[in-house]
């Protein structure tokens, strides 16, 4: 009995063991994976660097990468080539939300890799109050500024008392959505980019036509309801015609969700489900799988982001698709009235990279951020995910990888509105922000109108009415707490017009 | 063996013996004060204070957490959804397990063991990875609507996860399916502690199987079934791994259990802060609800075990 | 029992129809877990893949990572399971054979600590790994996972070892051997099959352990177990589902393997749990 417990106890270890003996043999500098180093690293240290070789120095640099998982291949590689004893170990985090809960335990606990992009929940100002970032002068220096779109590093977003924090990527356009079409699929039902709608009126109508003439088989639109923040940008991007004001109303202070400008925009697209113009799965849907519903033509339309072009360009990973580059287009996404559409941005870039404050390899951070700093805003371009942070005009042999790329840019610079800030009023507005953050409700435009669209809510009102109270009530307590060295006055901004770039 | 030891020589061999039990047991109770008793205690602590996890507590509030829960819909709202869990699935659980028990205890049985393996193997594996199989299983392009639509019962894709009450029974059923494994072993360790000779004696007198169960088997089981009780509710109230990854709450918290709520205010995956007093405070409350519950069945089942044994060994005397 | 033909052979047939319903999810994950994406998502209903993708598992074991959420779990299973049959068995040694002073309140003490409120446990766990410095360490998650008060363990160990024959002890007393020695000598060695029990549950307990991992992970992804990691797994791809269906095959078939071998050890310890 004992002699065949432990046999079998025994086995089982053997079997596993060679398992992922097997499997530590085949892995290679694959991105996320492990490197000899990994398993040092693995059994209880926390050091970021292998046990040296004798002679050589390799050093180890963690990073985090939430952005598209090709970002900084190139870079990475053609760096690693120049210092072949540097390795830049990239962790690709998960797509639609997984990263945060990462983040947010690496902020707290100070365990943050040696660079990663920019947390969402986390502001500049918050991450160099908790002492976590390291600044980057170095790679910086004021000479240079002028060679980054304007505002890059303006106090408060790049650069905090007058340090520079982050390492910027994107311009601050990046964020804008617009409207991907796959154009087999239009010519098989019949029609042609010309017929496009560009209002909701013409988007429904369109919609009903093209599901009742393709036999009900394809539907006119899809997109990732269930992708929080998408969900929330297309709130706030469809609803700011109709509510200038948006979701925090500068004139006042105070955050007002419950306005018609989110509620049209909900019925709106609940109404596009009940009609058939939304593909049903949409409510079950994240941005990966919006992008299923598009290249297998299930689909005409889908709402994506200023990078959705580069994703569409990659080839399938399963191989079973046939779609190339020259199958989809790129359009504005149809508004209330067909006019201009925008979401409001505070400043700063549109994504960047931090450095944390304990970062065992500086030296050989700051080589790297230098080689990036000279070969990074080309590579953007041609992978054509968004607009880099460099001035365009100082990066002319960079050519995207498609056509449609131009088109994206142009309208990148449409929609995006510049909003006041708090901090230019009351720099030590930073704590309240993030006691904001820990009171905040649980809830934003997007739960709620995936929760409408799924038909759970069926008034608009009430919740939204909660979230606008329960957003207020954090922001005083924020306030209150702050005893005195932040005042509610310092959030509002009597000469901000709403629908247009601020320019106090 | 020698008698009439000298008393000196025992008490030392008694107290040597003492010795060594305490340093046997000295690791276990160090390990159990250490990384159980203290954050037992923390986690009350906690409750008193508002804090997001960083530096140290500095904020005391008192009782303001759990004032502020009391007042909070979608607290009630998570302690609503796992008490529909929690009574469901119980009563699901112990009744099919007993009929399974039932079926599988007699002894003339072909292939018993092959069918206790088979109900109970669900009960082996990983639950994150159950609920993640079944939230595929019955998506919306999944295996189970296309099997209906394909048998015709159904044209659409039934929104199985979409659907607040059907989240609900669905969660239930895999709950349960899960867990009747374990229930059902309880069960027929529970029949087979009947003994035989009752079950002969009342055939002599004529007694067929209906009559032996409700007048035999039943009665007997009271403090057994007592126990299953207290054991399935408590378990079920405290639900997380299922629930986590088949509907996360969903659709729109309609499947949100308290520990759903708990881990939500404490590690804030989705979005808004970490607030650690507050949840430690809900698990304060969930805890003691539990508690109560299980001194309820628990003097229940001590009312049933004193009836029950007295009455069988009357019918059994007289024959 | 019923005596019927008729009743029993209906019996038999809802048994197997039943049983058939109740493991097909099993039989779904491993079909699926061989097909390929396409016919994964358009032909759901049949089992037999058309092409037999045994890449899927590759995929799965090298690309996502299974590999290390599997060796993670074989380490931290292996260790916790050890850790309390030691802890345990020991004590259930000393509070089986020994009448010590205090053993009556050592044991209310702790079994009465069992049902008190225990609010949420797993914040200041994590805050004592976190002091511990052992948070990023397979020692983190282990102490996490050997915590408790094993009393099912523990009371199990010391009713099998209070009905040890006193003979045995007193003999063994007699040749010159100590407590220790009569604990390693002659009574661990005939309480094999309890040890086999409380192994096979705790091992089963250890492997499905999820919030636990969950919350000690975040920071090191590396460390993830198989029911954590296949979390992360069908987040970062997204679409991957016969990837899914291969990991959670390689993740659920070590354990069932493990139980349907040693089947026997389990149900008499259960049996012998609920008689206590």
């Amino acid at each position: 009995m004992k002699k065949s417990i432990s046999l079998i106890l025994m086995l089982v270890l053997i079997f596993s063991a060679v398992l992922a003996g097997c499997s530590k043999g085949n892995n290679e500098a694959k991105n996320s994976d492990a490197s000899p180093s990994q398993s040092a690293s693995a059994t209880g240290s926390q050091s970021n660097s292998q046990t040296p070789a004798p002679g050589a120095e390799k050093v180890v640099i963690t990073m985090w990468n939430r952005l598209n998982k090709a970002t900084f291949d190139n870079v990475i590689a053609g760096f690693q080539e120049k210092y072949p004893n540097i390795t830049v170990k990239l962790e690709n985090l998960p797509e639609g939300g997984g990263d945060v809960a990462q983040y947010q335990a690496a902020v707290n606990g100070n365990e943050l890799p040696d660079i990663f992009v920019r947390p969402t929940e986390y502001s500049v100002a918050q991450l160099v109050k908790l002492g976590r970032l390291h600044d980057l002068d170095e790679v910086f220096p004021k000479e240079g500024f002028g060679d980054y779109t304007e505002g890059t590093f303006a106090e408060g977003y790049g650069s905090i008392d007058g340090k520079v924090y982050t390492f910027p990527l994107f311009s601050s356009l990046h964020g804008a959505l617009m409207m991907y079409y796959n154009k087999k699929v239009l010519e098989s039902v019949g029609y042609t980019a010309a017929d496009i709608p560009k209002s909701w009126d013409e988007l429904l109508a369109f919609g009903k036509e093209f599901n009742q003439k393709s036999g009900g088989k394809v539907y006119a639109l899809g997109f990732g309801a269930k992708t929080n923040y998408f969900a929330t940008y297309l709130m706030n991007q469809q609803a700011s015609p109709i509510t200038p004001e948006g979701q925090f109303n500068f004139l006042t202070g105070q955050y007002n969700f419950n306005t018609q400008g989110y509620i049209e925009t909900m019925q709106f697209y609940k109404k596009a489900y009940d009609e058939k113009v939304l593909h049903p799965a949409t409510i079950d849907a994240d941005t990966g799988k919006a992008y299923t519903l598009l290249k297998t033509g299930e689909v005409a339309f889908m709402m994506g982001g200023n990078w959705s072009g580069e994703y569409l360009s990659q080839p399938d990973k399963d191989g079973n698709v046939a779609f190339t580059t020259d199958d989809w287009g790129v359009v504005p996404i149809p508004s209330k009235n067909g006019g201009p559409q925008y979401q409001y941005f505070e400043g700063g870039s549109g994504e960047y990279l931090y450095v944390s404050k304990e970062t065992k390899h500086w030296p050989e951070v700051k080589l790297f951020l230098e080689y990036m700093r000279d070969n990074f805003y080309g590579s953007v371009i041609e992978t054509g995910q968004t607009m880099p942070s460099k001035k365009v005009e100082l990066i002319p042999d960079a050519k995207p990888k498609f056509a449609q790329y131009t088109d994206i840019s142009k309208m990148m610079v449409e929609f995006k509105r510049l909003t006041p800030t708090v901090y230019a009023h009351n720099p030590a507005a930073t704590s309240v922000v993030a006691q904001y953050n820990n009171y905040k409700p649980k809830e934003n435009v997007g739960s709620i109108f995936l929760g409408y669209l799924q038909g759970q809510l069926k008034d608009l009102d009430k919740p939204l009415q909660k979230l606008t109270d329960d957003s207020n009530a954090a922001l005083k307590r924020a306030i209150d707490e702050a005893g005195g060295a932040v005042k509610a006055e310092d959030f509002v901004f009597p000469d901000w017009v709403p629908g247009e770039n601020y320019k106090g | 063996m020698q008698t009439g030891k000298p008393k000196k020589k025992l008490h030392q061999q008694l107290r040597r013996k003492y010795m060594w039990a305490y340093i046997f047991v000295l690791p276990q109770v160090l390990y159990f004060l250490l990384a159980s008793a203290y954050p037992i205690v923390m986690s009350y602590v906690y409750s008193f204070y508002e804090w997001d996890g960083l530096g140290p507590l500095t904020r005391f509030v008192g009782f303001s957490n759990y004032n502020e829960l009391l007042h909070d819909e979608m607290f009630w709202n998570s302690f609503y959804n796992a008490m529909i869990y929690g009574v469901s699935a119980t009563i699901i659980t112990v009744v099919s397990s007993f009929l399974l028990a039932l079926v599988l205890n007699d002894v003339n049985m072909k292939g018993k063991t092959i069918y206790r393996t088979i109900y109970f193997l669900p009960v082996v594996t990983v639950s994150s990875i159950i609920g993640i199989m079944f939230n595929n299983i019955f998506g919306i392009q999944g295996f189970a609507n296309q099997f209906l639509q394909s048998i015709g019962w159904i044209h659409e894709p039934i929104r199985f996860w979409l659907d607040p009450v059907l989240a609900m029974i669905m969660l239930i059923l895999v709950g349960s399916w899960k867990h009747i494994g374990v229930v059902m072993i309880y069960w027929l360790a529970g029949l087979q502690m009947i003994q035989i000779d009752l079950y002969e004696a009342a055939k002599i007198d004529g007694a067929n199987y209906w009559k032996m169960l409700m007048r035999i088997t039943l009665p007997l089981l009271k403090p057994v079934a007592a126990t299953i009780l207290l054991l399935t509710v408590g378990s079920s109230l405290h639900v997380f791994d299922l629930v986590r990854t088949l509907t996360n709450g969903g659709p729109y918290h309609h499947t949100e259990t308290i520990e759903l709520f708990i881990y939500e205010y404490a590690f804030a995956t989705k979005f808004g802060g970490v607030r650690v007093g507050y949840a430690s405070a809900a698990g304060v409350y969930l805890g003691i609800f539990v508690l109560f519950v299980s001194l309820f069945l628990g003097w229940l089942g001590m009312k049933a075990g004193s009836s029950g044994s007295s009455k069988i060994g009357k019918e059994v005397s007289k024959s | 029992m019923t005596s019927s033909r008729t009743a029993r052979t209906i019996i038999h047939v809802l048994l197997a129809a039943v049983g058939v319903v109740w493991i097909y999810p099993f039989v779904w994950m491993l079909s699926s877990s061989l097909k390929d994406n396409v016919t994964f998502y358009k032909a759901a209903v049949n089992p037999i893949p058309e092409i037999f993708r045994w890449d899927n598992y590759t995929r799965a074991w090298e690309v996502a990572n299974i590999s290390h959420y599997f060796m993670n779990s074989v380490i931290v299973t292996v260790s916790t399971v050890v850790i309390v049959i030691i802890l345990s068995c020991l004590t259930g040694y000393a509070l089986g054979t020994v009448a010590f002073p205090g053993r009556t309140a050592m044991i209310v003490f702790v079994v009465s600590l069992q049902f008190i409120p225990k609010g949420y446990t797993i914040i200041p766990l994590y805050q004592l790994v976190k002091y511990l410095g052992i948070k990023d360490s397979y020692f983190g998650l282990i102490f996490a996972e050997s915590s408790g008060a094993h009393i099912l363990f523990i009371l199990l160990f010391a009713a099998f070892f209070s009905k040890f024959p006193k003979e045995i002890e007193e003999s063994a007393n007699i040749d010159g051997a100590g407590f220790v020695r009569t604990f390693a000598r002659v009574a661990l060695p005939n309480s094999m099959p309890i040890v086999a029990t409380a192994a096979i549950m705790q091992f089963i307990w250890t492997w499905s352990s999820f919030l636990t991992p969950l919350v000690l992970t975040i920071t090191k992804p590396e460390l993830k177990t198989l029911s954590v990691g296949m979390l992360s797994f069908t987040e970062l791809y997204l679409t991957d589902w016969t990837g899914m269906a291969a990991g959670a095959t390689i993740s659920l078939v070590p354990v069932m393997l493990v139980f349907i071998f040693m089947q026997r050890y389990f149900y008499e310890g259960i049996s012998g749990a609920v008689k206590s």
